[in-house]
């Protein structure tokens, strides 16, 4: 099992003793639901997807937790058939941890981890332009935007690269 | 966690491959994967939902099968069995991808599935099917389920339950 430690968090796979308060999120205001699903279902196809990915690719999303095992949010890689680029993605769970740098130190980890031990050479983040807090982590962790991509549902996203370091 | 290969006399099933991955979003973006919540042309759906039946395995310890056609090696189908957070029981689904319908392989895959969860120790199947869903409800028919009721989704979307027999363990 991998294990990330940061100053103040630990990063590991995601496990069913996430999923509660991955749940609570996607019933929040913080999570733009799409559709008539309930929150159980969206947080538990969003879960099982990341397992999946795990299980295929030997990397993936995060969860972040703080040394007493609160989950806080999912960082970490997003590889798809046929994606031209290997994407980073990130979730913060509760408003209670903004704006303490939570999401950034726990997404800079899960970066460094993807370029390193993943041996991913690049990477990038899709933003919706209307998330802006999204779009400041990103600068913070020091992407430059780098074009737009269109979904094929018609939503426009910002293109986010990711710094990579000289090797 | 291992996703076990079972073998019929057509089929093998067995976990997620690319190959299944382009088959099934050639599915998705068709008429016939309307009652799975599609049609999608989006390739980000079809890759979730593969993602989904791969990683049930490590959530639940059973999960999807994705058929290939052993003769071929082509893929041929998925049946899983799908037991999110929000149904109370395990649910045995099908698809079965253009060009390999009314050949009798969703039946020959659906009974060697159920067969393994019953050597599983899981309970027997359900399927849940849409009242003008004829051409599962005939297959349904064919495996011996019975109606035995309906489940509302919270869409307000009804549909039939199908009783499965108990798999020969």
């Amino acid at each position: 099992m991998i294990r990330i430690e940061t100053q103040r968090l630990v990063l590991v796979q995601p496990h069913l003793r996430h999923l509660p308060a991955f749940t609570a999120f996607k019933a929040s205001d913080r999570a733009a639901r799409i559709g008539w699903d309930e929150p159980e279902y969206l947080a538990w196809r969003e879960f099982t997807s990341i397992a999946g990915h795990w299980q295929l690719y030997d990397c993936g999303p995060f969860v972040a937790e703080t040394p007493d095992g609160r989950p806080v949010g999912t960082f970490g890689g997003w590889l798809q058939a046929g994606a031209e680029e290997p994407e980073l993605k990130w979730t913060l769970w509760s408003d209670d941890d903004e704006g303490r740098g939570l999401a950034q130190e726990a997404a800079s980890a899960a970066r460094d981890w993807h370029l390193g031990d993943a041996g991913w050479t690049s990477a990038v983040s899709y933003i919706n332009p209307a998330n802006t807090r999204s779009a400041a982590l990103a600068r913070r962790l020091g992407c430059e935007k780098d074009g737009q991509e269109v979904y094929p549902s018609g939503t426009t996203v910002d293109v986010w690269r990711h710094p990579v370091r000289a090797a | 966690m291992m996703i076990p290969t079972l073998t019929t006399e057509r089929l093998t099933l067995g976990p997620f491959t690319m190959a299944h991955y382009e088959a099934f979003a050639a599915f998705a973006s068709g008429e016939r994967s309307t009652h799975l919540g599609g049609p999608s042309t989006d390739p980000r759906d079809a890759w979730d939902s593969c993602m989904i039946h791969l990683g049930h395995w490590a959530a639940r310890g059973y999960g999807g099968f994705f058929a290939t056609e052993t003769a071929t090696g082509a893929p041929a189908g998925r049946i899983a069995i799908w037991h999110p957070i929000t149904l109370d029981e395990p649910e045995l689904s099908w698809v079965i991808f253009d060009g390999y319908e009314g050949r009798g392989l969703a039946a020959e895959g659906a009974i060697a599935v159920r067969d393994w969860a019953a050597r599983q120790g899981l309970p027997a199947l359900a399927s849940y099917i849409a009242s003008d869903n004829d051409r599962s409800i005939s297959l349904a028919r064919k495996l011996g389920c019975v109606k035995e009721g309906q489940h509302t989704y919270p869409s307000g979307k009804t549909v039939d339950v199908w009783r499965h027999p108990m798999g020969a363990a």
